[in-house]
């Protein structure tokens, strides 16, 4: 056993972190680590072409598809990121689209696509879930009717986060009505600019606007857009979820808050003990999260494959912290931002917010949990 | 990083496991938990030829020369087969602070003896204050004649009925840190008494009290005044050796509960299928990984001599709490069978109790933690 980071792998944190530390203006205004407000859209953009060419985009791929091949380096990445709430890496297209195309896709889309997400030049956005199709995902009504070289789609999704600034979707659509449900779907990419999509901002719970529903009238996709085969795209979104999984963005983002609420007790002057002990309580979860997400970067490494891991490492890490801040910083923890005399910049009013989506996106902690259960220790369905 | 262990540490593990099972089977368990000496000497024999009671001590003093990390997983496969005896006692405990304490010739003859399975040796340190802290220790030894005479009583010494040695820890001056001093005490000399406790885990926790204890100058196990770091060390490494017991119980209580849920049947099906049974289930499996984890970082950290204050408080923290919820989790699986002194989760939950207070209780620990995250001090 070896609980360290290789040297390369130390370096290489320190490296993300003098580049961020140099480049991220004072007064930082952003608090969620994935939402590319508006306020810092040009930056990020900007930025996000700058990692691009540094390869930081490209870290876990294959070396024939220009990567490192170094998961571990876009795990600590992710978290480094996340840590310093600076939205460069695109979760959707690095995280996501990009291992798809690697081993669903065909050289076509794959030239089309990769280098354009490993420069940080395009986002992407996720079509999965629809008004009736939650966790139940297979049970999607979006249709897709295949025709001599396009698809035709008509339908709506939900919760597509950032649909309104991405420029590419990848989606579920239903192909064949007729065939069971998880054989009748395919998985599509499409631009965003294409005829017939639009797109409609929900506001959620904090006020900002990172959330839409999209609508399909009709819209042309092309053959070439799909990814594997015809009415297997099921199998597609089941094999996205083997790939890098070790929710190390949550990580960052949990130990920023942490540290932040450490260091606002100790100027404070917070002595309390009861306060020291949740403190100390967060720092050991905290802890133990770092090793269910690392763990799962270190089995990529290894191409170890997932049982339990992945969901192990969601559901601990999300079900963490929601309270936290305002427990710490007592009345004052409900200021938010630009109100006068809030502390910490109002992440904890903010947070105390954000923590109630982590145990929804990207499959609840319920439906992690079966996985768990059933993938992991083989409980019977 | 590498988080696997060796093919050298599986092997280790591998043979542990299927020793236990034969030596050790559960009916073992409930006969040591009635009897008087509380551990078998025939198995304590087979032991010390399997090398088990020298293992960490270096070759030089007859040990095996293994890591404190190959310490724990041994330990794992002891605390999964929730082995009864005084192993813990003599070797992490009393052979840890012979190690870090005693003189080139006290390892010789001691390390040797434990090593060889002739010896058994116990720390005697907590007192009736139930505390771990330097400040609480009230056994005096005073200086006369060359030698000290010990007074005073220690409580929840492990296996004292049946030591051939003990360490004891007493106060030969000054305050808090300064001032302890390590003695080796022969249980039956005069002046000492010793008396079972009746405990939750029914192993061999004793009161001994020391009448006006003579011992001479070799009685002295390092330095006199300089005890309190080298117990620190040992309640470092022994606050770790016991979460490793734990993640090996903890893996062997979810084990049966996922099989069990497997096999029952109510209302037609596997209880296994259903979702709160899952939902249980997976929630136990996080704490056996996430105990596992954070006790191996420890262990090793230990292992590598790195600083790890924090993280072996984290450890002990953790895993106290996580053993505890993951027996009641299995128990509740388990239904009324769970509930019965004839089914195996009971010994589990029984041990996963006195293991979360043994070497600082959760709180103990989180209060360290606290500190180590540069917490302000507590009003
Ligand atoms: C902030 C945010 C961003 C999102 N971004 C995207 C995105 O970009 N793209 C996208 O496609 N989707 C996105 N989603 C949608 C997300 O994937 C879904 O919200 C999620 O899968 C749950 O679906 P649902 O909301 O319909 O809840 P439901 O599925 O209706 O669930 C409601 C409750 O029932 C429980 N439940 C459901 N089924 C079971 C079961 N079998 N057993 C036990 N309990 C069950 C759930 O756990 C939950 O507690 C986002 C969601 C949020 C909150």
């Amino acid at each position: 056993m070896d609980f360290r980071f290789t040297p390369e792998e130390e370096a290489f944190r320190q490296e993300v972190r003098d580049y961020i530390t140099n480049v991220l203006p004072p007064d930082w205004p952003a608090l969620d680590p994935i939402d590319i407000s508006p306020e810092i859209n040009d930056f990020v953009r900007q930025q996000m072409k700058v990692v691009g060419a540094k390869g930081w985009l490209s870290l876990s791929w294959p070396k024939e598809h220009g990567g490192r091949e170094d998961p571990m380096l876009d795990t600590i990445l992710q978290d480094e990121l996340a840590y310093y709430r600076l939205p460069v890496r695109d979760v959707q297209g690095v995280g996501n689209v990009a291992p798809t195309l690697i081993h669903f896709g065909n050289d076509e889309q794959r030239k089309h696509h990769l280098p354009t997400i490993a420069k940080g030049e395009i986002l992407w956005c996720q079509g999965y879930s629809e008004p009736g199709a939650g966790s139940d995902l297979a049970g999607l009504s979006l249709r897709a009717v295949p025709e001599d070289d396009h698809f035709t789609v008509n339908g709506q999704k939900t919760w597509t986060s950032f649909a309104h600034q991405a420029d590419w979707v990848y989606f579920l659509a239903r192909s064949n009505p007729d065939a069971p449900r998880h054989q009748g779907i395919t998985f599509l990419l499409a631009d965003m600019r294409t005829p017939g999509i639009s797109v409609n901002p929900i506001i959620d719970i904090t006020g900002n606007h990172t959330l839409n529903e999209t609508f399909y009238d009709n819209v042309k996709v092309p053959r070439e857009n799909m990814v594997g085969e015809l009415n297997r795209g099921w199998y597609v979104a089941v094999g996205l979820l083997e790939f890098e999984r070790s929710g190390a963005s949550y990580l960052g983002a949990s130990r920023r808050l942490l540290e932040d609420l450490v260091g606002y007790a100790a100027d404070v002057g917070l002595r309390h003990p009861l306060l020291r002990k949740r403190l100390a309580d967060a720092a050991v979860e905290l802890e133990v999260a770092r090793w269910l997400s690392y763990r799962t970067a270190w089995m990529h490494q290894h191409q170890m494959g997932y049982s339990l891991e992945p969901p192990m490492a969601k559901v601990f890490m999300t079900q963490r912290a929601g309270h936290l801040g305002m427990e710490v910083l007592g009345l004052h923890g409900q200021l938010e931002r630009g109100s006068p005399c809030v502390p910490l910049q109002g992440s904890v009013a903010f947070l105390t917010q954000l923590a109630l989506r982590e145990t929804i996106l990207a499959g609840t902690s319920e439906i992690q949990r079966m996985l768990i259960a059933t993938r992991g220790l083989g409980l019977p369905r | 990083m590498d988080l696997s262990l060796s093919e050298d540490q599986e092997m280790l593990r591998k043979m542990a496991r299927d020793f236990l099972a034969n030596e050790c089977p559960k009916t073992l368990v409930r006969e040591m938990e009635e009897d008087e000496k509380g551990y078998s000497p025939e198995l304590w024999a087979k032991m010390a030829e399997q090398g088990w009671t020298g293992l960490p001590f270096p070759e030089k003093y007859g040990g095996v020369g293994y890591s404190f990390l190959d310490l724990a997983v041994l330990l794992e496969e002891m605390g999964r087969a929730c082995l009864p005896g005084p192993y813990f006692s003599t070797v992490v405990l009393a052979g840890g602070a012979i190690m870090e304490a005693g003189s080139e010739e006290q390892k010789q003859k001691l390390l040797g003896e434990i090593s060889e399975g002739k010896l058994i040796a116990t720390l005697a340190l907590t007192e009736p204050s139930a505390s771990y802290k330097a400040n609480d220790i009230q056994v005096t030894a005073a200086a006369e004649g060359g030698g000290h005479v010990i007074n005073g009583t220690k409580l929840f010494v492990p296996d004292a009925n049946v030591a051939d040695v003990m360490v004891v820890v007493a106060r030969t001056g000054g305050q808090g840190a300064e001032g302890l001093t390590l003695f080796l005490v022969d249980p039956k000399a005069s002046g000492v008494s010793i008396t079972q406790l009746k405990t939750i885990a029914s192993d061999k926790l004793c009161e001994v009290t020391f009448d006006k204890v003579k011992v001479g100058q070799d009685a002295v196990l390092g330095e006199v005044g300089k005890g309190w770091p080298m117990v620190e060390t040992v309640l470092q490494k022994a606050a770790v050796a016991k979460c490793a017991e734990m993640v090996g119980g903890a893996q062997q209580v979810l084990e049966m509960t996922v099989n069990y849920s497997k096999e029952r049947v109510q209302f037609g099906r596997p209880i296994g299928s259903f979702q709160a049974i899952q939902h249980h289930c997976a929630n136990m499996a996080i704490d056996v990984d996430g105990s596992r984890f954070i006790s191996y970082q420890a262990a090793w950290m230990l292992s590598e001599g790195m600083p790890s204050t924090k993280e072996v408080a984290m450890a002990k923290s953790w895993t106290s709490d996580a053993y505890r919820r993951l027996t009641a989790l299995g128990h509740q699986v388990h239904g009324g069978i769970g509930f019965t002194k004839d089914h195996d989760m009971q010994l589990y939950y029984r041990r996963a109790k006195a293991a979360e207070v043994t070497f600082g209780d959760g709180d103990f620990h989180r209060d360290v933690v606290a500190s180590e995250i540069g917490l302000p001090d507590p009003a």
